[in-house]
């Protein structure tokens, strides 16, 4: 019950360290496992949600999503 | 006249005829998935249209709501379980329907009253809206300090469940509000020093938690499983459908006119309009007693009343500025951070937008006929589609929807606190909707009574020296006193009975 605002005060804390492309598969990963998704097909959703997510917002609507440990690669 | 040229050519652009139909496909999806709900649906659309121009954010927001409204009778009709509380009030009828194997009928009669409905409120908001607002264009601060004032007393009358917890949770919106910078004065409050919090608490995020985020909460708490869809074949949904609509066209009419009105009531939207003309039609139909299992006259009536209701609340939202149901409080928002405040001066300098919302609001019912129909034999496919994979993707949808309003971290910590909030309010029987008005209102209101008062020089009876103020305050502040005299009176009525016993 206390998962999705424990996940979320962990975004709101670590997003600019982490940045978004980590931690928003790590929160899918955690919750998609938690509902019941196989291993296999939750990470590949977690992943493949995170990737659209970012085209969609960083790249379409130009939202400076944080990079985070990704700098080097996606900056 | 030439006005409505110009709407013409707002409106049937590329552009915005894409945005309509990728809006339409994204209202239909929504709506017929149980648990996410079309406030949702345009909760979700507040990033997108943030980047938009505003007739084209109007329009995706308009045509979603209505698609997702009819598209939550799908599962209500195939798995009794309504895909947005609008559909709540039939459900049962409609799966009873089913049961007895008229899915199709059932369908189909949701699909063409949902029509006609939204065209029968379109009407309604065309016809009403531009000769209110040419009145309205003649009110002051004390005007519409009482304008604000009856439309959050409304929020809570109408609001469902105990009229004291409508209180509370109009009381809890109203404190957002004041959260700050004071409108008047500058100075600021329950900031605790921090900066973020002098700008306020904004709608954005707040609505986006509300209902999003409270909803993600909800599947979490009790992941209900996949239902099991009935093998049923749907094809032939307009069969017979011409016949019903003619033998029940009172119905459809007065469906209409419940769901414009309680529509245009503050704090009443389509979920309420259905329950109403659901009660109304079984309290007046000659053949009250085969209500309930699976008669399609009470369809009728519920059906067209929840898509009107949806054009009755932009009634009051474009004409004053206050929302008649949660989805156009969400889209004063989106107003109001384009710079476009709504209300009587908007028909006057820019009437053409007020058009154009009219045509993408006939245009968005008629698309409904062909979209719904699709979406109903594809309704198997749709329904099948894992709740459990969509909620995580929703929940970082909503991260980064919060997050792009100002590009800070802040939007997400008050989209989690009021997502927490309005979850924790709703399992305890409290409405949300007076909490939103509360929110939207409540700078509205301060304002207009800071304005006012410094007008009238201190004085309250300023607030009565006008015509139309005086009306309204007396108004609102009957509405305020009638359920106290009404108790004092049943008060002694109770002690005088018992004084009569010996």
């Amino acid at each position: 019950m206390l998962l999705v605002p424990g996940l979320l005060i962990a975004y709101i804390v670590l997003s600019d360290i982490v940045g978004f492309i980590l931690l928003s598969i790590i929160i899918m990963t955690v919750l998609l496992y938690r509902l019941g998704t196989p291993l296999l097909s939750t990470l590949l959703i977690a992943v493949a949600g995170t990737v659209l997510l970012q085209l969609l917002f960083a790249k379409v609507l130009l939202v400076p999503l944080p990079p985070g440990l990704l700098l080097p690669w996606i900056g | 006249m030439e006005a409505i040229f110009l709407a013409f050519s707002l409106v049937l652009e590329p552009g915005v005829l894409g945005v309509m139909f990728l809006s339409a496909v994204f209202g239909l999806f929504v709506g017929s998935i149980p648990g996410l709900t079309a406030t949702m649906a345009a909760a979700l659309l507040i990033p997108f249209t943030f980047f938009m121009d505003p007739v084209p954010a109007i329009a995706a927001i308009v045509t979603t709501v209505a698609m997702a409204i009819f598209a939550g009778d799908i599962p209500g009709a195939l798995l009794r379980i309504p895909g947005t509380p609008a559909s709540a009030a039939y459900c049962d009828e409609a799966y009873a329907l089913t049961r007895k194997g008229k899915a199709e009928t059932a369908l189909g009669v949701s699909l063409v009253c949902s029509a006609i409905g939204g065209v029968l409120g379109s009407a309604v908001l065309a016809l009403t809206a531009p000769s209110l607002a040419e009145f309205a264009i003649k009110f002051s601060s004390f005007e519409y300090f009482w304008l604000a004032c009856l439309g959050l007393s409304c929020a809570v009358i109408v609001s469902t469940g105990s009229t004291l917890k409508g209180l509370v949770s109009l009381l809890i919106g109203l404190f957002i509000a004041t959260i700050g910078i004071d409108v008047t004065a500058g100075h600021p409050r329950f900031t605790f020093g921090n900066v973020e919090m002098m700008g306020g608490i904004s709608f954005i995020p707040a609505m986006i938690g509300m209902f999003a985020i409270s909803e993600v909460l909800r599947f979490i708490a009790a992941p209900n499983a996949q239902h099991s869809v009935p093998q049923q074949a749907i094809k032939h949904v307009f069969r017979g459908i011409g016949g019903i609509i003619s033998k029940y066209k009172l119905n459809v009419a007065r469906g209409g006119v419940i769901g414009a009105v309680v529509g245009i009531l503050p704090g009443a939207g389509a979920d309420i309009a259905a329950w109403i003309a659901y009660a109304m039609s079984k309290r007046f139909s000659r053949e009250s007693s085969k209500f309930g299992t699976g008669h399609v006259e009470g369809l009728v009536d519920a059906g067209t009343a929840n898509n009107a209701g949806l054009a009755g609340a932009w009634v009051p939202a474009l004409v004053f500025g206050i929302p008649g149901d949660s989805i156009t409080a969400i889209v004063i928002g989106v107003l109001y951070m384009k710079g476009m405040n709504p209300g009587p001066t908007v028909f006057m300098n820019q009437p053409e937008l007020i058009h154009a919302v009219f045509i993408v609001f006939f245009l968005a019912n008629l698309a409904l006929i062909p979209l719904g129909f699709i979406a109903i034999r594809l309704s198997r496919t749709i329904l099948l589609v894992p709740r459990h994979v969509l909620i995580p993707i929703i929940l970082m949808f909503c991260v980064v929807g919060a997050f792009a309003i100002n590009n800070t971290v802040f939007g997400i910590s008050v989209m989690l606190f009021m997502g927490v909030m309005a979850y924790i309010m709703e399992e305890n029987g409290f409405p949300v909707a007076p909490t939103i008005l509360g929110i939207v209102l409540g700078t509205m209101l301060e304002q207009n009574f800071m304005s006012s008062m410094i007008k009238a020089d201190g004085e309250f009876s300023g607030f009565f020296s006008r015509p139309i103020a005086a009306t309204l305050g007396v108004l609102v502040i009957a509405i305020w006193v009638l359920p106290l005299i009404k108790m004092v009176f049943r008060a002694v009525l109770s002690r005088r009975v018992q004084q009569t016993k010996p």
